[in-house]
């Protein structure tokens, strides 16, 4: 299994010998840029945060196929972001949906707490919000999740009624990037995601300041957290490993980017 | 073809009803209250003013904008006549649709959100039931949609025009963003928001602005719908016209509200969409 950690800038502790650091920034000698194979997503983290560097990953593992063919249907792949990890096992401080450790915890943690057994799927946990759609608009402009879902719709990304279905639902998937997944399921998962991404920035999006510069990366997770719901549903319950995911920090009080 | 009602010749007093009217689309089975006046915008019979002659940019639109193509030209017809100095200002407008009617106090058999009487009970009812005191504010009562709007809508509609119909609204500053938030959330809506007696200004300021909404839509992400869903865009109308109108009612200091009424012949409600058309 391949395991990546994202990250926009040079690590601050080492990674486990398993793990692949990456990037679409320069980010010091030990994270691999991707920008350098894929340019077009060179700087484009502060309007799609992560996902600029999971579209390049996507392109770069679908380029290492290319002589050996896709893998295999229960290949599965693990992707972290920076500081925040999904985990086998409730591990540190609960603060708000995640569970804080400090850099030195982190380097004494074993491995099988980043690697669940073979088949299953680890997700990070989830977050009571009123309604997704309430949730995003009483944080982001609302029109820009609108106009996006009302792409994906027409893409034939997600469906018209599970779209409604999920806008209204009470739970939603907390920074669903991160987890151990099928590899194939999550290569055309951001290969949808990007076609998604693509149509909302050439007919919709407008300019926008500040934090808010990412709203297509906040819409991209919405959409990613009602598809990944999607995979849950099909995959055997007893196979499912959901906790709080970890962040690491000095700090033991969890601060969300905004 | 009758000719468009007289216009109204004199200032009305601040809060007066000015013109009551009666979206139709074909002859009324029952005689209407002499104030209300009966228009349509395609032919439909003795006793209907068709406006589609006067606007025909909205002439036939209906199987589209439903009970909007005529309540469109209704404001057209409000606006020309504040323009002629008619004295509109300050006034009350009253709408009903075909077979619904906002009333002044419970009336009728509850129905689903409705009050529902017999055509022979309607022709005997008082004038006061349909046009509330001065400067008043008539629509009809909200009613519980589970969980919320936008999962109601999506049960039975197809999703993305309502996200696409409620972004364009934002876009167009028809509503912000946090009020669209709010209302796809919550678990209520206004059955029928057309009828009712509002303020004029209010009613075509409102129009206006829905028309700009559906203009923008059809341009852009509008697709052609077939049967039921063909009048899609009014039923995006009526959720979006449901906002607009809740805007009105938080900031008004005299409203009644109650089910609005329904004329049946059996004297039951019939969802629309399971009769030939509503």
């Amino acid at each position: 299994m391949r395991y990546f950690v994202v990250t926009h800038r040079p690590l601050d502790r080492p990674l486990r010998p398993f793990m692949e650091a990456i990037s679409t920034v320069p980010a010091g000698d030990d994270v691999l840029d991707l920008s350098a194979e894929h340019p077009q997503y060179a700087g484009r983290g502060p309007e799609l945060s992560e996902y600029a560097t999971l579209f390049a990953l996507r392109r770069h593992l679908q380029a290492s196929w290319s002589e050996s063919g896709p893998p295999s249907d229960d290949e599965m792949c693990g992707i972290a972001q920076y500081r925040r990890y999904p985990v086998t096992r409730p591990v540190g401080v609960p603060s708000d949906v995640y569970g804080m450790v400090t850099p030195a915890e982190f380097g004494e943690l074993p491995d099988d707490v980043f690697q669940p057994a073979p088949g299953t799927l680890l997700l990070p946990s989830v977050a009571q919000v009123g309604t997704v759609l309430g949730q995003y608009g009483r944080n982001h402009a609302v029109r820009d999740l609108l106009h996006f879902m009302g792409i994906a719709i027409d893409l034939g990304v997600i469906d018209d009624r599970a779209a409604a279905s999920f806008l209204s639902q009470s739970v939603m998937v907390v920074a669903p990037t991160i987890g151990v997944y099928p590899t194939r399921w999550y290569v055309q998962l951001l290969e949808d995601l990007e076609r998604v991404a693509d149509a909302f920035e050439s007919r919709a999006a407008v300019p926008r300041e500040g934090y808010q510069r990412r709203a297509t990366g906040f819409c991209l997770e919405r959409l990613h957290g009602m598809l990944l719901a999607g995979l849950v549903a099909t995959w055997p319950g007893d196979r499912v490993t959901q906790n709080r995911a970890i962040v690491v920090s000095e700090d033991l009080t969890y601060t969300s980017g905004g | 073809m009758r000719q468009p009602p007289d216009p109204v010749q004199a200032p009305v007093d601040p809060g007066e009803l000015v013109r009551y009217f009666s979206i139709a689309y074909r002859p009324l089975d029952w005689p209407l209250p002499d104030f209300m006046e009966a228009v349509s915008t395609a032919p439909a019979g003795d006793g209907v003013t068709d406006l589609g002659g006067r606007y025909p940019e909205l002439a036939g639109r209906d199987p589209v904008l439903g009970e909007y193509a005529t309540l469109f030209a209704v404001r057209r017809l409000l606006e020309e006549a504040r323009e002629r100095g008619e004295g509109t200002d300050g006034g009350m407008v009253g709408i009903s649709h075909y077979r619904r009617f906002a009333v002044t106090r419970p009336t009728g058999t509850r129905s689903y959100a409705y009050g529902v009487v017999r055509p022979e009970e309607f022709t005997t009812l008082p004038r006061d039931l349909f046009v509330p005191p001065p400067d008043t504010v008539l629509f009809p009562a909200p009613m519980k949609v589970v969980p919320t709007l936008l999962a109601h809508f999506g049960t039975y509609h197809p999703t993305r025009d309502l996200l696409f119909f409620m972004a364009l609204a934002i876009d167009l500053g028809v509503v912000t963003d946090a009020e669209a938030t709010s209302w796809l959330s919550q678990d209520v809506m206004v059955p029928a928001p057309a009828v009712g007696v509002y303020p004029v200004d209010w009613y075509v300021a409102t129009m206006v602005a829905l028309e700009s909404v559906v203009d923008a839509f059809e341009a852009s992400v509008g697709v052609p719908r077939e049967g039921y869903q063909r009048r899609i865009i009014a039923f995006c109308l009526e959720r979006l016209h449901g906002l607009v109108l809740s805007s009105l009612v938080s900031r008004w200091d005299a409203l009644i509200t109650h089910p609005a009424l329904l004329v049946s012949p059996d004297g039951i409600y019939h969802p629309s969409g399971s009769e030939p058309s509503a």
